[in-house]
């Protein structure tokens, strides 16, 4: 199949989908569109998931690239604690606070894009002076830890009622219940850098091939890196401000569409990466719905259901045992 | 500057501290069509002294003039590094195509002029055969060939190696040696290649370029031996 049909297919797939994520659910709806039901619920969500689904792949794959590792990730790395970690401060000390300065829900998202980013900066840093990316893994994984114990510290201390709502956001979830207009607020900036990062398929690729090569062809390697981290802190922020952390999918998603398409190259890697971001956000929610049941399964148990073994399967196949 | 010199160093002083260089007083000069050997002991400054030129690492003294007036250096310069590189989902003319990167739009579209290159390259380097294989299958001593035909599609007049056979065998070092000698003599590129192999600067090169004593100096081969074998 060529590249193009496999990318018709994708789309195809994306489509009937969509369909589902709107028409399934614990209520299955008709497709009818004066119901209230499908623009309130099943339209927002099914669009969170297909926008947040290919947001946090390409942060993924952005990190990827620049980390030169294949498992970096969002989860992996401890950016997503990063996030949390930001929530967190922001959920906790508002009340103590009072009236905050800006809308809640802005400011939190601020507060987990800063997280996000200041924990990319510094595993940024420390890979300047580490060689060996398992190392780095390590380190990245640690700083998840720490930055999830002062997490821990802060909901201990914070009060019962916040803790509840942060508890329930961090079990992640594509289901907001939020109207359309105030959803854009999040969409925007996610669009906005997706069609970005269409501008960076260049250096990313010459990136691949090491510093020293990318030095070599005129590259401003810390200059890409730098915004490279920028994009994926503010993607990984927002995201995670609205659906709370979401774990495997942005480090599970570039390695299916690299091995889909059996190349490495962005220019086809972007596209693949978004679409199948989308598709994998959609099937997640899809799963986490349980059709004809009550309530919905906690996205980040589907996400991890599948998005766990996917990264075994690349540490198996990239031979790193 | 000569017609034909591409690469110049005069009164240079190379390193990270003024109070102790690595290597000082550098005035050598490379021509079209040479193809020099840079020979020097292990921390001696061959590394740096490729950075310097680069542009990577600052000069403390003097002056680097490399071929035409402009001081874009990665159109000036190409470069091969000993070590071999990870990437998977690249093929081997994907791999000589990044070596327009220098040349190409700001989304890497390829031109006819590049595809050309691309082209020409693959042929000249017996690379034809290969062209649409994974470069992770493929050989060392292939994967260094395409990372030389990557870049020669830069198009630099000046070319340095850093050396580029160390990881090779014997068989596969001679292929490498072969091409950079038809290289260097029938397309008129300067090659700088950083080496420890004696017999290769004797039997292939035009020049030996030598640090010794915080010196760099251009050696003849009974020089060489004497300086490395006594």
């Amino acid at each position: 199949m060529t590249l193009t049909k496999k990318f018709i297919a994708l789309l195809f797939t994306l489509g009937v989908l969509s369909f589902l994520g709107i028409v399934l659910g614990s209520v299955l709806v008709p497709l009818d569109w004066s119901n209230e039901l499908i623009f309130k619920l099943r339209i927002p969500r099914t669009l969170t998931a297909i926008i947040c689904g290919a947001g946090i792949a390409i942060a993924g794959l952005l990190m990827q690239t620049i980390f030169r590792n294949p498992l970096a990730g969002p989860s992996v790395l401890g950016i997503s604690s990063g996030s949390t970690l930001g929530v967190a401060i922001g959920v906790f000390t508002m009340q103590s606070i009072g009236e905050t300065w800006l809308n809640e829900k802005f400011s939190l998202s601020i507060l987990a894009v800063l997280g996000a980013m200041l924990v990319t900066a510094f595993i940024l840093g420390v890979s300047r002076f580490v060689k060996k990316s398992n190392t780095l893994l390590i380190i990245g994984l640690m700083m998840g830890y720490f930055v999830s114990s002062v997490v821990n510290i802060f909901s201990f201390y914070g009060d019962k009622t916040n803790l509840q709502s942060f508890v329930y956001w961090g079990l992640g979830s594509f289901n907001k219940e939020i109207e359309l207009d105030t959803l854009s607020i999040y969409y925007i900036p996610i669009i906005l850098i997706i069609i970005l990062v269409f501008f960076l398929q260049k250096p990313l690729d010459v990136l691949l091939m090491g510093e020293k090569y990318a030095r070599s062809l005129g590259l401003n390697v810390s200059k890409i890196r730098w915004i490279s981290i920028l994009f994926a802190g503010v993607l990984v922020g927002v995201i995670t401000a609205l659906c709370g952390p979401i774990a495997f999918l942005g480090i599970a998603v570039p390695h299916l569409a690299r091995n889909f398409i059996h190349k490495s190259s962005h220019k086809w890697v972007i596209p693949f990466t978004l679409v199948m971001g989308s598709v994998l956000g959609l099937i997640c929610d899809i799963i986490a719905r349980l059709p004809g049941m009550d309530g919905n399964l906690p996205l980040n148990a589907v996400t991890s259901f599948i998005g766990a073994p996917i990264v075994v399967w690349i540490v198996f196949k990239n031979k790193m045992v | 500057m000569n017609k034909t010199t591409t690469l110049s160093l005069s009164n240079l002083d190379i390193g990270y501290t003024k109070e102790n260089p690595l290597i000082e007083s550098i005035n050598i000069e490379a021509n079209q069509g040479d193809l020099i050997a840079l020979m020097g002991l292990n921390g001696s400054g061959k590394t740096t002294l490729f950075k310097t030129i680069l542009g990577e690492t600052p000069s403390i003294r003097g002056e680097i003039e490399v071929g035409n007036s402009s001081h874009e250096i990665h159109k000036n310069i190409s470069v091969v590094f000993t070590e071999r590189i990870d990437i998977y989902g690249f093929t081997v003319a994907d791999m000589i195509a990044q070596g327009r990167a220098a040349h190409t739009n700001i989304f890497g579209k390829l031109t006819s002029h590049d595809k050309e290159v691309i082209q020409e390259q693959l042929i000249a380097l017996n690379l034809e055969d290969i062209a649409t294989q994974q470069i992770n299958s493929l050989s060392d001593g292939q994967f260094q060939k395409v990372m030389i035909a990557r870049a020669l599609a830069q198009e630099t007049q000046v070319l340095l190696l850093d050396e580029p056979t160390a990881f090779l065998d014997v068989k596969n070092k001679r292929m490498i040696h072969d091409l950079l000698h038809s290289l260097a003599s029938s397309g008129n590129k300067t090659i700088l290649v950083s080496t420890h192999d004696v017999s290769f600067c004797n039997s292939y090169c035009s020049k030996s370029w030598v640090i010794d004593n915080k010196r760099l100096k251009e050696k003849n081969p009974k020089e060489i031996t004497e300086l490395f074998f006594d």
